[in-house]
């Protein structure tokens, strides 16, 4: 995943679903929390050209962790 | 062409009388691997008649009308801001058809992305090519191309170049990857030259392409056009050479 | 994209003899004069994909990672539409949803039936 280990900031919550480990079982399983998160490019990439483009996707919690 | 029903006849011919005079394979092959699907278990005929219907009932109208309704509708677009699949009923987009609960791609979250003068969004799923279906109907060829999925994210600049698409360096382009259960529209900037336009007049510019943030609206132009697609690297600020062909609607 | 699938990517005899007919839709449309960009069993198949993920036999995810694995490879010359409807065949019988020769001998019923009406 282009985005592992790299510093980015939320821009929305999305949504809850079943955590995959209680998927299989289709009710009453934990749910966790999904985000969009936002990325400079420049971070991802560091010789991309442009200062103010930008990538979202959307993780679940349990890819993130907060930054310092 | 008639059709009755024989046993073993489980899915039926689900189509108009073939618009070539001969049968192919490829028909023989997919009602072939239909109906043993269904005897197998693997669905039902009635999911697959619900879901042939479904498809055949979704195409990019919708999302041009909703587009249209946000430029003339301040309310209505903070509507469709706040929780857009609420917003679609009121052009009659349901999300949650066939099954009540969606579709096992398309979900029932979509957002759309408002573009502004210094913000222009562009849409791809790099995992498999996820796509706004209830609005825009079926993704085009180009977007489930690994050339696409894995340029757009990397190069976007250079990708929306080849599609004829130059972004000034001061506007901000925003790569989304819809790699979750969201799904995503782009709402472009109304373009100039269309003040008094009808809601009609205006979603008539909005082409499938606007909305995936590959192609701009402007006045006159009513159809999604591409070279044809042979880069398979990126390519530096290139213009067009060779002659434009209308892409295959999907 | 970098996780593999568990699709066997060799040739199936079966689907191998389709493509050696040539008759995609793109050669055979404008023979007859067809505008339709699309052949008419595409909204089918497209049908199909999702009724094997509503039901769980195919995820969609699953499908499409072999799909793009043998787009790259087994059936990377083939015009899209046949392509989509040979790669899902191709996935069903290399995880074992349909079997080859019930797959072929269905076929031939299916050709009779067409052509007797």
């Amino acid at each position: 995943m282009y985005v592992r280990g790299v510093v980015g900031t939320i821009a929305a919550c999305t949504y809850q679903d079943i955590i995959p480990e209680d998927e299989a079982f289709n009710r009453d399983g934990r749910l966790e929390q999904y985000y969009i998160v936002r990325f400079g490019q420049k971070d991802l990439w560091p010789e991309y050209p442009f200062e103010n483009d930008t990538v979202q996707t959307e993780s679940p919690e349990r890819w993130l962790e907060p930054a310092d | 062409m008639s059709h009755t029903h024989k046993p073993g006849d489980s899915g039926g011919e689900r189509h108009a009388a073939p618009m070539v005079e001969e049968v192919t394979d490829f028909e023989v092959l997919e009602i072939a691997v239909r109906e043993l699907a269904i005897e197998r278990g693997l669905f039902t005929a009635e999911d697959h008649r619900r879901f042939t219907e479904w498809t055949e009932s979704v195409g990019p109208a919708a999302g041009s009308r909703l587009v249209a309704k946000a430029w003339t509708d301040p309310a209505f677009k903070a509507r469709v801001m706040e929780d857009a699949v609420k917003a679609c009923k009121e052009i009659g987009i349901d999300w949650a058809e066939p099954t009540g609960f969606g579709t096992p791609s398309d979900y029932m979250n979509l957002r759309v992305l408002e573009d502004t003068p210094t913000l222009h969004h562009v849409i791809v799923c790099t995992l498999c090519s996820c796509y706004p279906r209830p609005l825009l109907g079926m993704s085009p060829e180009w977007y489930r191309t690994t050339n696409y999925r894995r340029r757009l994210v990397r190069w976007p600049r250079q990708v929306l170049a080849e599609f004829g698409l130059v972004v000034p360096p001061e506007v901000e382009v925003r790569v989304e990857d819809s790699n979750q259960k969201c799904r995503f529209m782009v709402l472009p900037v109304r373009p100039e030259g269309t003040e008094n336009w009808t809601e009609e007049q205006l979603a008539e510019i909005v082409t499938r392409d606007c909305m995936i943030g590959v192609a701009l609206p402007r006045p006159g132009r009513t159809a999604d056009v591409h070279p044809v697609q042979k880069a398979s690297r990126p390519v530096q600020g290139a213009a067009h050479s060779g002659e434009a062909t209308h892409e295959r609607e999907e | 994209m970098s996780v593999r699938s568990d699709v066997d990517p060799g040739r199936i005899a079966l689907l191998e003899a389709l493509l050696k007919e040539g008759k995609t839709w793109d050669v055979l449309a404008p023979r007859y004069g067809v505008t339709n960009p699309n052949p008419p069993w595409k909204t089918s198949l497209i049908a199909m994909c999702d009724c094997l993920a509503v039901r769980g036999a195919l995820p969609t995810l699953d499908r499409r990672r072999a799909e793009d694995e043998l787009a790259e490879s087994v059936y990377s010359d083939v015009p899209a539409p046949e392509r989509q409807l040979l790669a899902l065949v191709h996935i069903m019988l290399s995880r074992s949803l349909v079997a080859e020769d019930n797959l072929a001998s269905r076929m031939r019923a299916v050709r009779s039936r067409l052509e007797a009406v």
